[in-house]
């Protein structure tokens, strides 16, 4: 049998794009069985090499195509999507945009009712589906009632109803919690390894694919740059930098080490191999623990006193909930999906008011005061700017939140020029934010908001869905933001965010705060963390393996001790 | 929450054949335009009403969630008793405001046609699915391509409500009143939760799209019915009542029944 997918000198550009091809002279075969993973920067090309393999492209999308890509022997451009639909099953990043159904049952059933299957036959494959990824008892369920990862199984369960033999996923896991990631991706290798679907899926965390891939596969500026077996991969030297990806955190450790002559061998893939590499080479000399700088204590900046919170419904999402936001913190808020993060984050403005206790922000009642009165202490940037941004130009998006303010207007021309300061200065004050790319569109929420001058900086997930660089660029921007005194509180899933950037983190379990402190002394209640649903990043993970273990958190902190002896 | 508008509603009318609930609202509709009489359209929304209940749903969370079409239906009724109020002999007045009997009956007669529409519009889609939507269209030879589109706005409204929600959130914590300042500022004030809104419909539809395709969707294929759709001794008896009641309407205005009382009318 020839290899499942096999494309030859595929150049490829959008419509209206052909001076700027999204894919150039790729040429890819892979057998079935495989595991190959996807990654690279945004923009190139990822994406569009999955709407090839599905013939999206060139049917759905035009555009210039050149080469040839074939699908079980079938070239895409000889048979329509519908057809293709039959060999390729497909899941997009988003589980929601996906559900077409109002049950599960009928989600899964709508793509065979599509090619005309008898309805017995329709039956017996949605639930062949469905307990493949262990969704059978949620037949009749709303698909609205699912949680995230669950969603995302229920479009998996879609895309394998067609019993094709071929599996692409682009980005799947983005905007799951780490427990949805998790149950996405062992249903994926379980349909790999059990059903011997073969599977492509695009991913930017490294760290989540590897355990199951025997391909790595980087693309960047619509090339393969690189493609192998995940070690080898790894290992090439700057493969990973030039591509813009992410290096999984233990394998980050090694490469700082290596170059101070403080690791010899290849780079390890996993937390196991990198502890079992350091510790053959490791004396038992135990270290004085570095004793941690005591965050200085500022005064409080937002009170949250034995609040509770429930919505129309009753159910309690907060439960007697005491926190103290003090100035000059860095403060993460953290747990799974429905524990309660965003609601207790959205106390801190106003936009939610406690149904018992109080919150106070700058030692007054937010019950007494209105949201727009409490965007001057506390600014608030939602995950997603495409909620938040409206205006045609820079100027106007960023005057909209001081004009709201009833500043006057040299006042909100001051807020605005400082704000463009940190987002390429008064030549850009004419740019559409439309056009923008979803990293910098963050960077434009987060001075919109900045553009109010609040004390407290309150951000939803502001790195996720961002390519590496870009993450590491908006975070550092956060940074900065911090040690010129900003007071910032992070609502993330991202534990390795958390470990690097935060002075302290609060983990949040049913409504309640299960866990707070310093990143040290949180990820060191391991088991505490455990029944949290929260991993701790390699890093830490990796310190923890070693005899005796190092009292480190950031990846600079294991480096410098490791390193240092 | 988007939830409650999906949740597949296990009742009577969710057993209703999904063409008879179709050719419902379009009854309902036909028989509004037919009736002025405000008695016989009180009749009519009686009925509208009833039927929330057979289908087990809220009244009170069915009207909250078409509140903006109950706040025309409103308006409407205190406009015409406005226009009105000085049509004939007051019922109640206070200083210059009248109310007559010819503003309150042309009031009432817009406003529960509206009501009876949007009641029997949103009884339908809280207990169809898309799925069985389209299908009715489809057994009932609408075009193709209509019936689609009727499904994806159906499967888009609860997205777009919870998308709805974050947006005004957003712009909220940027120090947004939306009920305060002048007519011009208002309206500045909600393209900022206009845009947003539209720019994310297009993005949900644009990918909605992308799935469906990627589902082997084509509208001009020969395709599965979910059910076969099989009319019922019930179904029979609502089709049944409903044409005979059509037919009554209809009769009876030829006959100068239904109209607006003479004593009533606006001019």
């Amino acid at each position: 049998m020839g290899p499942i997918v096999e494309i030859r000198n595929l150049t490829y550009s959008y419509r209206r794009q052909c001076e700027r091809p999204a894919l150039r002279d790729i040429d890819l075969a892979i057998s079935r069985g495989e595991f190959v993973a996807i990654a690279g920067r945004s923009g190139s090309g990822k994406s569009t090499l999955c709407y090839c393999l599905n013939g999206l492209i060139p049917h759905s999308f035009g555009g210039h195509f050149e080469g040839e890509v074939r699908v079980s022997g079938t070239d895409t451009r000889a048979v329509s999507v519908p057809a293709l639909a039959r060999k390729v099953g497909f899941v997009l990043q988003n589980a929601e945009s996906q559900l077409v159904g109002l049950s599960v049952e009928e989600d899964v059933a709508f793509g065979l009712e599509n090619i005309a299957l008898p309805r017995q036959e329709v039956s017996r494959r949605v639930a062949a589906a469905l307990q493949k990824v262990r969704l059978g008892d949620r037949i009749h369920q709303s698909p609205w009632s699912l949680s995230g990862g669950q969603k995302q199984r229920l479009a998996i369960a879609a895309a394998v109803a067609f019993e094709s033999q071929l599996l692409v996923l682009d980005n799947p896991t983005a905007e799951l919690d780490p427990v949805g990631k998790l149950e996405v991706m062992s249903t994926i290798a379980q349909l790999n390894t059990e059903h011997g679907i073969t599977v492509v899926i695009v991913n930017q965390e490294l760290e989540e694919v590897i355990p199951y891939a025997t391909r790595l596969i980087l693309m960047d500026a619509g090339r393969i740059v690189s493609s192998g077996a995940p070690a080898r991969v790894i290992n090439e030297p700057g493969s990973l930098a030039q591509a813009g990806v992410k290096v999984p955190e233990v394998a980050e450790i090694a490469m700082r080490l290596k170059a101070r002559g403080a690791w010899v061998g290849p780079l390890p893939l996993t937390v196991n191999d990198a502890a079992s590499t350091l510790r053959s080479r490791m004396g038992s000399s135990a270290r004085a623990s570095h004793s941690h700088k005591a965050s200085a204590k500022g005064q409080a900046l937002v009170e949250v006193q034995n609040a509770s919170f429930s919505y129309g419904d009753g159910v309690p999402v907060l439960r007697n909930v005491d926190l103290t936001i003090r100035r000059g913190e860095f403060v993460t808020l953290m747990g799974p999906n429905g524990t309660g993060k965003t609601t207790l984050a959205k106390h801190f403005n106003g936009l939610l008011k406690p149904t018992s206790g109080r919150v106070l922000v700058r030692e007054s009642d937010t019950r007494h005061a209105s949201v727009a009165q409490l965007a001057k202490i506390v600014g608030y940037v939602f995950q997603n700017p495409d909620h938040q941004l409206f205006a045609r130009t820079l100027h106007e998006e960023l005057a909209f939140g001081p004009a709201n303010l009833k500043w006057p207007s040299t006042q909100v021309e001051r807020a605005v020029e400082h704000a463009l300061e940190h987002i390429g200065g008064p030549r850009r004050s004419a740019d559409d934010p439309f056009f923008m790319g979803l990293a910098e569109r963050k960077l434009v929420a987060i001075a919109s908001v900045l553009a109010m001058e609040p004390e407290l900086l309150v951000l939803d997930e502001p790195a996720t869905g961002a390519d590496h660089e870009s993450a590491l660029h908006i975070m550092n921007y956060l940074a900065d933001l911090h040690k010129n005194g900003l007071t910032i509180v992070i609502v993330t899933h991202d534990v390795s965010l958390a470990a690097n950037f935060a002075d302290r983190i609060v983990v949040l379990q049913s409504g309640s705060i299960a866990l707070e402190g310093s990143p040290r002394e949180v990820f060191r209640r391991t088991s505490e963390l455990e029944s949290c649903l929260v991993v701790p990043p390699q890093g830490v993970q990796l310190a923890q393996k070693l005899h005796p273990p190092l009292d480190a958190c950031r990846v600079s902190e294991v480096v410098e001790q490791l390193a240092g002896q | 929450m988007a939830d409650a508008y999906t949740i597949a509603q296990v009742s009577a009318s969710r057993r209703t054949d999904p063409r008879v609930k179709v050719l419902y609202v379009l009854w309902i509709f036909v028989l509004v335009s037919f009736v002025a009489d405000p008695r016989i359209l009180s009749a009519v929304l009686l009925l509208t009403i009833c039927a929330v209940f057979a289908a087990r749903l809220s009244l009170l969370e069915l009207v909250r969630s078409a509140r903006f079409g109950f706040f025309v239906a409103l308006a409407s009724f205190l406009l015409w008793i406005l226009f009105l109020r000085e049509r004939g002999p007051a019922l109640l007045q206070l200083g210059w405001f009248r109310i007559t009997a010819a503003g309150l009956a042309n009031g009432w007669s817009i406003a529960a046609r509206i009501a009876a529409i949007l009641l029997s519009c949103f009884v339908v889609f809280r207990t169809t699915s898309t799925r069985e939507v389209m299908t009715a269209l489809y057994r009932l030879r609408v075009s193709v391509p209509f019936a689609m589109v009727v499904g994806i706005v159906l499967r888009l409204i609860p997205q777009l409500r919870a998308e709805h929600a974050t947006i005004i959130e957003a712009q909220r914590s940027r120090g947004v009143e939306f009920n305060s300042g002048g007519l011009l500022s208002r309206m500045r004030k909600h393209m900022a939760y206009l845009v947003p809104l539209v720019l994310r419909a297009l993005k949900i539809t644009s990918d909605l799209s992308l799935a469906m395709e990627a589902r082997a969707f084509d509208p001009y294929a020969p395709r599965t019915f979910s059910r076969n759709l099989q009319f019922d001794s019930a179904d029979y008896l609502l089709l049944g009542l409903m044409a005979i009641l059509l037919v009554a309407a209809v009769a009876a205005r030829f006959y100068g029944v239904g109209a607006m009382p003479t004593a009533w009318l606006p001019s």
